[in-house]
């Protein structure tokens, strides 16, 4: 279970203070599926980047499966999040020099799995997002609706307990789109948490929980049924 | 995991082939520099260290100094009692070895050599140096009197195969020699290089120096003597010991004018510069120079491998900031980018090591060295490389690493990286020191380059033209007049001359000299150097006269009783011009005369030395270096006439000569290579450092390839963008120029006081090395901002 309660996060650059969030309470249950919404510039990235470890929050509490995260370190982050997340992001992120094989394998490089079992789990994700036949193959050669199938392997092959998806369809067509959203729903049905960040109403119908953001604060949440 | 780290490095080196190729060359280029240059210093560092008691070997050596207790002159040989009598009176001593070196005519059956380096050796020489004794007894070889030991290299030259044990030889068509012994000659890391061993006791024989002479002689400073000693034992409680010593035995007083010091063996080749040496040493400076420019171009090549790999991690910070976000923590990507680093290092440090190969020869060849290539092999050698590798690869890789993985993952996400690239002040530094060690090394070039060509414009005061010297021998055998004459029967032949020493060599005699004080003769304090000569010398070398006349065959005193000075020797005697020395009475040594003449000063020895006084006089039996003044083109003709009379007059020696000029040209190899040297450095850190900025200014052009598309939707001008381009990189060069120059003013300054007489460094220096690496930047930025500038902007655009 996350549970976020009373968190700020401002941003001081040498000119201006931002407060991008602005006591923000959130508590997302195991199983559950997020969609976070709003208004550009409203902070749902910035909420989405603490929920997952990325950043910490200037103020409040943030307990992630029951462990203080707000005071930890980079590298303390680091190591917890390291298995137990995975990202999504809406321009893929994939490493241009590595294959498709080699880039959803690198999560079990960092947790050191033995060969083997890389191996194998790699294969199983791969064969799952139906990209086995590209394993070979550089991010470039392939589309966009590929790439991100990639990037969600990527970030479901160490089994992570919670993934965060910051506007998964934002690059790609409809139909791509449709399709990442199934595989994100078929992932939350088979237990993974999912916290997305989207401006399109038809992905958030996927999710169970839409929380509307608006100038760093919730200001509601729709249950959908 | 590694396995990953390298496949992407690798990747990474592919897709930007040209940046790789910048980044290996540049390093494997200072790499080289810095194994050869390694290989250098390690030669000079390892002089004599292969003998076995080699710490516990110390050379005797001997100062003389004037009444006024200045130095006058240094030796590294002395007297012939001297070692001997140490070892009695210093029961420490466990062995003395004296040796004296000498050259000769040598004689086997048919064949007849001129030969230099023998060595007349005491016979216990073995069991203080080193020696690999081939054939013969080692302990009783060099026992009895007319014993001789070939080098190995000598034995095969005169005996081939045959056995050398028991040959005679004959030397200087006088005296026979029995071969007792083979040893392998010393390697060229050795302060001397004896191709012959003599028999110490051989000296006893009157016909030879005879025993007098050994226990009394105390002038003849010509013995090498060294001393084994105790481990750890102090010398310096020796050395205390000494001026008593030196009273006892010489004269009461004799310590007020001979110092005695010992020099350990180790020590003698980069620490001893005597005026008496076997052999031209090393300079210990000259060690910290090459090992400074061997870590200067290397610290360059590092600065440019930082440069790039920090410009080109801006393409990589998207794969920083995944495997931040997947959980690599920042040790882990250090030790990536550490790693990449270390594999392209060991690269460079392959093709370094191949380079080394292929380039030993032509080092060798002015460095005047014999590098070989196996010592490539030596186990320092590959520990130092082996540091070497690990260094440079750390050092190279540490500021990308560190600053790659110091960014926040979502900033780099953001392309936050690019922004923090275009300002980096540490990479702006770093350019400016790599220019700075170029224009130092310019300045340092062209200052050299200015001093040489002083040395060789040099006004000496004498002519260095066509003029050829023989070694003849001066005896009451022969009348030398009547060789003359036939000599100058050919037309090419102008003048011919006899001294004891020709000039570019040192003038190293000297002895009291008295003049007229008040009524009486006084001894001078002041040290004259004696150069022995015949009426044939002034004329033939075109030396000037101030005052009075040059000797002449017509005064029958002139032979006996009379003396020409310099200006310097007048001046110093505190006469006030010439003309006032003329006809003054003049006492040098034993010999009383007058003072019939005065030459303008010249340039006798190197011009690293000051003018010394000089008193020039007859003196039979030491006349024996002949000068043959040519003109005209017949040189052929005339050396054939010359040899033709040499081989009528002397069938028992071979004909040699040589030119003086040759001989000026040695007198300053030492700075010619050290300009070759300088030059080439100079050369490579430059290139290295443009490669560099080539790089940097690409990958810059590249990062501002959007800021460029939009200034010239905007109207900017071709010409402006250039100079955009191009003037941050311009400022930084200047700023070097601007560091660089009093650095390289000081060190220079220091490096002309080693001349006596020098030029002055001149501002056009500073200008002109900061013209051209201005211009060099400028050439090599420019190749890369035009090219950016003349983009169409909407393909700079489009490409974001
Ligand atoms: N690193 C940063 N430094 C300063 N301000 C920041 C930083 N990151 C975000 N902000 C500011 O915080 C606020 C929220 O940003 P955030 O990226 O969370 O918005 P968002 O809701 O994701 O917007 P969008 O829908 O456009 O992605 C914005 O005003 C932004 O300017
Ligand atoms: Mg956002």
């Amino acid at each position: 279970m996350l549970l976020i309660t009373n968190l700020q996060k401002i941003f001081a650059t040498e000119e201006v203070e931002t407060t991008a969030l602005n006591g923000i309470d959130l508590t997302i249950n195991d199983g559950e599926f997020v969609a976070i919404m709003g208004p550009s510039g409203c902070g749902k990235s910035t909420l989405l980047n603490i929920i997952g470890l990325l950043d910490n929050p200037s103020s409040g509490s943030y307990n992630f499966y029951g462990s203080d995260v707000e005071k930890m370190s980079e590298r303390q982050r680091a190591q917890l999040r390291k298995g137990n997340v995975g990202f999504v992001f809406q321009s893929f992120n994939l490493i241009d020099e590595l294959t498709v094989f080699e880039n959803v394998e690198l999560p079990l490089l960092y947790l050191k799995e033995p060969i083997k079992q890389r191996n194998e789990m790699v294969e199983a994700t791969l064969k799952r997002m139906n990209m086995m036949h590209r394993r070979n193959h550089f991010p470039q050669q392939l589309s966009g609706g590929q790439q991100q199938r990639v990037a969600i392997a990527r970030a479901v092959v160490a089994k992570p307990k919670l993934i965060l998806a910051d506007e998964p369809t934002g690059n790609l067509d409809s139909a791509n789109g449709k399709d990442v959203m199934n595989l994100l729903q078929e992932l939350n049905e088979e237990g993974t948490t999912i916290a997305m960040v989207t401006h399109s109403p038809y992905d958030a119908s996927y999710a169970h929980r839409t929380v509307n953001l608006f100038d760093g604060k919730i200001v509601t949440e729709n249950f959908h049924v | 995991m590694i396995r990953n780290y390298l496949k992407i490095a690798f990747r990474n080196l592919l897709k930007h082939k040209l940046f790789s190729f910048i980044n290996i060359s540049g390093v494997a280029i200072g790499l080289t520099c810095f194994f050869l240059l390694a290989l250098y210093v390690k030669d000079e560092l390892s002089y004599d260290r292969f003998h076995e008691k080699g710490d516990r070997i110390y050379r005797l050596s001997r100062t003389f100094l004037s009444m006024d207790g200045t130095v006058s002159l240094r030796l590294g040989h002395t007297a012939p009692p001297f070692g001997p009598l140490i070892q009695q009176d210093f029961p420490m001593v466990e062995q003395v070895v004296r040796m004296l070196e000498t050259g000769a005519l040598m004689r086997y059956e048919e064949k007849v050599f001129n030969e230099e380096n023998i060595f007349v050796a005491d016979a216990n020489i073995f069991d203080v140096f080193t020696f690999d004794v081939l054939a013969g007894n080692k302990n009783k070889a060099l026992e009895n009197p007319f014993s001789i030991m070939f080098s190995k290299d000598m034995a095969e030259k005169y005996f081939g195969k045959e056995n050398p044990i028991g040959k005679i030889v004959k030397m200087n068509n006088q005296l026979d020699y029995t071969v007792t012994g083979v040893y392998a000659p010393l390697p060229a890391q050795s302060h001397f290089h004896p191709q012959f061993l003599v028999s110490f006791s051989t000296l006893n024989d009157n016909r030879v120096y005879g025993v007098e002479a050994l226990t009394n002689n105390w002038g003849n400073n010509s013995f090498s003597t060294y001393l084994l000693l105790p481990e750890k034992y102090d010398v310096n409680t020796m050395v205390k010991a000494f001026p008593d010593f030196q009273n006892r035995h010489i004269e009461p007083r004799a310590s007020a004018f001979s110092v005695l010091d010992l020099m350990k063996l180790t020590d003698i080749h980069l620490y001893s510069h005597l005026d008496s040496e076997i052999e031209a040493n090393g300079d210990v400076q000259y060690v910290y120079l090459f090992t400074a420019i061997a870590f200067f171009i290397l610290v360059i090549a590092c600065i440019n491998y930082m440069n790039l790999a920090t410009a080109t991690s801006a393409t990589r910070a998207k794969e920083i900031g995944m495997r931040k976000v997947i959980g690599a923590d920042r040790g882990q990507l250090i030790y990536q980018f550490l790693s990449e680093s270390m594999l392209l290092v060991s690269v460079s440090v392959l093709i370094a090591i191949l380079l080394v190969l292929l380039f030993i020869p032509a080092f060798n060849d002015f460095t005047q060295k014999q590098l070989a290539i196996d010592s490539l092999l030596d186990p320092y050698f590959i520990v130092m490389m082996l540091v070497i590798w690990l260094f440079t690869g750390l050092v190279a890789g540490s500021y990308p690493a560190f600053f790659m993985t110091s960014i926040h993952p979502l900033g780099i996400l953001k392309g936050q990286i690019g922004s923090s690239l275009k300002n980096g002040g540490l990479r702006q530094m770093l350019v400016v020191i790599q220019f700075a060690i170029a224009v130092v090394l310019m300045i340092s070039t062209a200052v050299v380059y200015s001093q040489m060509k002083f040395v060789k414009n040099y006004k000496l005061g004498y002519t260095t033209d066509q003029i050829v010297l023989l070694n003849m021998p001066d005896d009451s055998t022969f009348d030398f007049e009547s060789v003359r004459q036939r000599l100058k029967q050919n037309g090419s032949i102008m003048k011919v001359g006899r001294s004891s020493r020709i000039p570019s060599g040192r003038l190293l005699d000297s002895w009291g000299a008295s003049v007229m004080k008040g009524d009486t003769m006084a001894p001078t304090d002041i040290t004259i150097k004696s150069l022995s000569v015949d009426e044939g010398f002034i004329p033939t070398y075109k030396i000037e006269m101030a005052a009075g006349r040059n000797f002449s065959r017509n005064f029958s005193t002139d032979k006996t009783n009379a003396f020409v000075l310099n200006e310097t020797a007048v001046r110093t005697l505190g006469w006030k011009g010439a003309a006032e020395a003329i006809g003054k009475r003049f006492k040098y040594g034993e010999i009383q005369g007058q003072i019939i003449g005065v030459t303008k000063d010249f340039y006798f020895e190197s011009l690293h030395q000051q003018v010394a006084p000089i008193v020039m006089f007859h003196q039979p039996g030491r006349l024996h270096r002949v000068s043959v003044q040519l003109a005209g083109s017949e040189i052929k003709g005339a050396i054939a006439h010359i040899r033709a009379i040499w081989e009528e007059r002397f069938p028992d020696i071979p004909f040699e000569y040589e030119f003086l000029d040759q001989r000026f040209g040695q007198l300053y190899a030492v700075e010619q290579t050290q300009q070759t040297l300088f030059g080439l450095f100079a050369g490579i850190a430059i290139l290295i450092s443009c490669l560099g900025l080539l790089g940097l200014s690409m990958f810059m052009a590249e990062l501002r390839t959007k800021e460029i598309g939009v200034r010239k939707v905007l109207g900017a001008s071709v010409v402006s963008m250039v100079s955009l381009l191009s003037k941050d990189y311009l400022k930084l060069v200047l700023i070097a120029i601007v560091i660089a120059s009093p650095i390289a003013w000081y060190s220079m300054q220091l490096w002309l006081e080693n001349f006596a007489y020098h030029t002055e460094i001149h501002w056009g220096v500073f200008l002109l090395a900061g013209g051209i690496s201005i211009a060099i930047a400028l050439i090599t930025i420019s190749f890369q901002s035009i090219k950016t500038a003349r983009l169409s902007p909407v393909k700079s655009l489009r490409s974001e």
